[in-house]
């Protein structure tokens, strides 16, 4: 395994990094599993619930048991358990906040049987739900994050209001799950290949780069975008395409982590891809470790390899040994330099 | 554009059968979703766009007209498992070749996008444009 000192954070791995593997012809949990074992990305396991298991939320006991089995017999610690929110599932009528609490504490419920101590989604940013879903989590022994993803950064409006929220409520089974896409510096090559080989037209690729790389917040960057690329001849469908541009990647300045770090519960370190000298070349990865071991974070950091949304050309299993290598080697230098 | 489009209809994924074309369709989403996100599925075969309430949607041994699709949101489509749409088609043999468009659309529950007062889910769009040999 790939190991760091325990007051240190812990690395691991969500199967999500695995997408593209699960649709492989003969892919099983058990072989997928097994083969993260042979390749030590653990020591930490994550997975998304309607991603990797079938029925999910509602799984029978040998279920479980064949499941936390297959986790545990490969030397995996479970970790976070992603679940969903799917409060428009039915489209006539959304789920209302009760609902949408035992939507939630259903899967809170199955992820505690299969060993994992956090539950995390998004949720409902009011105080009644946060609230109630405090005291399903005080009833279960259950701690939650949710995530702070991009292009939310720790001061857009909804994440300030549920920045509050926490503190009145002050639950210390309730938390966050920063990831990494909310701090990036430049937007993926990966998808800038992506789109060039699409046949997107490059003016249009560019000048929605223009707009994600100017010093405004999120929603001027759409509101500008929305109101320019037509301009340039962005049909509906370029639009779609190129907002994930803005969607998929914040830029937040990594340090200003350090406003949440009290009440992160785990984190995500999703990337896009890794250059010649095994650098992330769009997340500044020596930053946001600084941030965690400024703050003595010694929770789990699941790497999240997304870069699957864009190509097929890499495997998914080198990316996330890739990864945890320069974390690692991050991680531990950066550690012992202040030691010493 | 991203790699999961290209699994939304695998090259094996149509059949003939009798009046009918038979074509496998699979997610381009990474998690399980109820059926009811299936909000548009705009099929064209040969160039011929098929009305969506001609379909019949197959899947763990129920069917569904299009229609009935939005109140299946507790019915779960697996991400390894293609959905069955029964296509009428006169004449369709195996060996054939059709080229099949499917414009689909699916509804994730989960992403509410919008702004206040107009929030809505995702709709998560993926193009097929293929030419494909019937089983």
């Amino acid at each position: 395994m790939t190991q760091t000192a325990p007051n240190l954070p812990q690395l691991g791995l969500t199967l999500f990094s695995l997408t593209l593997e699960m649709r492989e012809p003969g892919y099983t949990l058990a072989g997928m599993i097994g083969h993260a074992a042979e390749l030590d990305l653990g020591p930490g396991l994550e997975m998304v619930g309607f991603q990797s298991l079938r029925g999910w939320p509602h799984l029978d006991d040998a279920t479980i048991d064949h499941v936390r089995g297959l986790i545990e017999s490969n030397g995996f610690t479970q970790t976070a358990m992603s679940c969903n929110l799917d409060l428009a599932r039915n489209r006539a009528q959304w789920m209302d906040e009760q609902e949408g609490i035992a939507y939630l504490e259903a899967q809170i419920v199955t992820a505690k049987r299969l060993g994992f101590p956090i539950a995390k989604s998004a949720i409902i940013t009011t105080e009644s739900f946060v609230r109630k879903l405090a005291e399903v989590c005080d009833r279960h022994g259950m701690q939650f994050g949710v995530e702070l993803h991009s292009p939310e950064s720790v001061d857009s409006p909804g994440i300030l209001e549920l920045r509050e929220i926490f503190e009145r409520v002050d639950s210390p089974w309730l938390g966050w799950v920063p990831d990494f896409s909310s701090s990036m510096h430049s937007i993926p090559p990966s998808l800038l290949a992506a789109h060039r080989e699409s046949g997107m037209p490059e003016e249009l690729t560019q000048f929605a780069s223009e707009v994600w790389n100017s010093d405004t917040t999120m929603p001027e960057k759409f509101a500008a975008f929305a109101q320019e690329a037509p301009k340039l001849g962005a049909t509906p469908a370029d639009m779609g395409k190129l907002n994930m541009i803005l969607t998929m990647h914040g830029r937040m300045d990594p340090r200003r982590w350090s406003e949440i770090m009290d009440r992160v519960v785990h984190v995500h370190a999703k990337f896009y891809g890794l250059d010649e000298h095994g650098d992330e070349p769009s997340i500044d990865h020596a930053a946001i470790v600084d941030v965690l071991l400024d703050a003595g974070f010694n929770g789990s950091i699941s790497s999240e390899w997304e870069g699957h949304a864009y190509t097929d050309a890499v495997s998914g299993w080198d990316m996330v040994r890739g990864q945890q290598a320069l974390l690692a080697k991050l991680i531990n230098e950066r550690a012992a330099a202040r030691v010493g | 554009m991203g790699p999961l489009d290209k699994d939304v209809v695998r090259p094996n994924g149509l059949k003939a059968a009798g009046d009918k074309l038979e074509l496998q369709l699979r997610s381009h989403w990474y998690r399980s979703l109820p059926l009811s996100s299936l909000k548009v599925v705009d099929i064209a075969i040969d160039g011929e766009p098929v009305d969506s309430d001609a379909l019949t949607f197959s899947y763990e041994g129920k069917s569904y007209a299009f229609s009935d699709l939005p109140a299946q949101y507790d019915e779960w489509w697996y991400i390894t498992d293609p959905i069955t749409i029964e296509i009428p088609h006169d004449g369709a043999t195996p060996g054939s070749e059709h080229r099949v468009h499917v414009d689909l659309g699916l509804s994730i529950p989960y992403i509410i996008v919008g702004p206040p007062q107009a929030r809505t889910p995702l709709l998560a769009a993926s193009v097929t444009d293929k030419t494909l040999v019937c089983n």
